[in-house]
């Protein structure tokens, strides 16, 4: 297992990214080395970061650098259903934020594949789904529903065995 | 206000449980198509009856042939808006309470015939039908186990086997086929040879010179068994053949091991690890 010490970075080392409206944000190269997509827009005095602005940006490289030595993990259970959604207090705390920061943060994550994040953040919007009528979740997360009545009803029908679980 | 893409959605929901899944699935059209996928994939109870019933509404001609002589009335809403089974990847048949409970309540079961011993004989053929149906329809099906199960249903899973391509792992828990349905398992494990995993319980003697043949088969798990002397011989020259290809478990044996590739022991844990 791979914690970060074999990372060829030093600790003092720094890089440049730059977000998308233009701020610049100078951080530990080793978070860099962990999340490869980082890496791509190391230093470039041009170049940016597309679709992450600097607010967002720097939410997602506070959570980065908070978790620096976490042990990076290879998860291949991508095909199993995942049951656990225990939160760290700190990561509940970072991302106790408004919806749309939430949600930005998860986009962030997943457009520069830092996959813990993006677990976090997806786990985090579980928890507000759960034990929710359909039309609290709609209103939760201000969705329209676009279901006729009749289509709606069969839905329900065949598939509330779910609720016998 | 931002909105999620459909991965991050799926990325999401996997973390939901079936109740909350089924709310999420009600929301929009969206969602739904996001949803049932994940809300399908893994059907690990049969203990109610509303899945009884949608899945009667899956069975064909032929899967409804079986259940006619019982002259129940079988369930015949409208056409299911998703093909539901097709999105099946594991199947536990764990229990036949929901076909019970269904048969109860929907099925208009006539009652004079609930007094003989046609019940059980009715609830067997249905559990059959709808093994086979999904045996058919349920492309994606990789890993199914039954729960006791009789020399007839056996006979018709094994009839049906061949409809399903991805199959990787099949369990029998609690069998009642006996030796007569150890021989059939075993012919048509001579003729699939693609499993991966096999769960099995109270084997036969037939069945395990079978596994000799079967040259895929990576791991075996022989669970509450009462195996005597006879079979541990032919399991460990199995094992001693095939070392490198199968992981065996032997657990709750009644007889002590004395074979040396026999791994025995008392209450193991059921998940396998790799040797």
């Amino acid at each position: 297992m791979d914690n970060g010490t074999s990372n060829s970075a030093s600790e003092n080392e720094t890089i440049t990214l730059k977000s998308c409206d233009g701020i610049e944000f100078h951080i530990d190269a080793r978070i860099a080395n962990r999340y490869t997509l980082l890496n791509n827009w190391n230093g470039g005095e041009s170049a940016c970061i597309p679709n992450v602005n600097g607010k967002v940006l720097e939410k997602v490289l506070e959570w980065c650098e908070h978790h620096i030595n976490d042990p990076q993990l290879n998860c291949g259970d991508d095909d199993s259903r995942r049951r656990n959604t225990i939160i760290e207090e700190w990561d509940e705390n970072f991302l106790s934020c408004d919806q749309d920061m939430l949600f930005e943060i998860i986009l962030a994550a997943n457009y520069l594949e830092i996959k813990p994040l993006l677990d976090l953040g997806c786990k985090t919007v579980a928890n507000m789904m759960k034990s929710k009528s359909p039309e609290e979740i709609r209103s939760a997360f201000n969705i329209d529903n676009d279901y006729t009545p009749e289509e709606e009803e069969q839905f329900r029908k065949e598939n509330e065995w779910a609720e016998d679980y | 206000m931002k909105t999620l893409p459909n991965e991050c959605l799926f990325e999401t929901f996997i973390y939901l449980k079936n109740e909350d899944l089924f709310s999420c699935l009600l929301v929009n059209r969206k969602w739904c198509r996001i949803v049932v996928p994940i809300l399908w994939s893994k059907l690990d109870s049969f203990k109610s009856r509303k899945l009884i019933k949608i899945c009667l509404l899956s069975l064909n001609a032929e899967e409804t042939k079986q259940i006619l002589p019982f002259k129940i009335m079988l369930p015949n809403g409208p056409k299911p808006l998703f093909e539901y089974t097709s999105f099946i990847k594991t199947i536990y048949f764990d229990t036949d309470s929901g076909i019970i409970d269904w048969l109860d309540r929907e099925g208009n079961y006539p009652s004079y015939l609930k007094e003989e011993k046609w019940p059980i004989n009715v609830i067997h053929t249905i559990a059959s039908s709808l093994i086979a149906m999904f045996l058919r329809t349920s492309v994606n099906l990789r890993d199914l186990r039954v729960c006791d199960i009789n020399y007839n249903q056996m006979i018709n899973l094994a009839e049906n086997l061949c409809k399903s391509n991805a199959l990787k792992f099949l369990g029998f828990a609690n069998n009642k086929f006996g030796h007569e349905g150890g021989k059939e398992l075993a012919e048509m494990l001579y003729l699939r040879d693609n499993f991966d995993y096999m769960f099995q319980d109270d084997l036969g003697r037939t069945f395990v010179e079978a596994l000799c043949e079967n040259t895929t088969l990576t791991d075996l798990c022989l669970y509450n068994n009462n195996l005597c002397d006879t079979i541990l011989i032919v399991i460990d020259d199995l094992l001693a053949n095939n070392r490198k290809r199968i992981n065996e478990y032997c657990q709750q044996t009644t007889y002590m091991s004395q074979f040396s590739n026999v791994s025995f022991t008392n209450y193991r844990l059921t998940n396998p690890s790799k040797i």
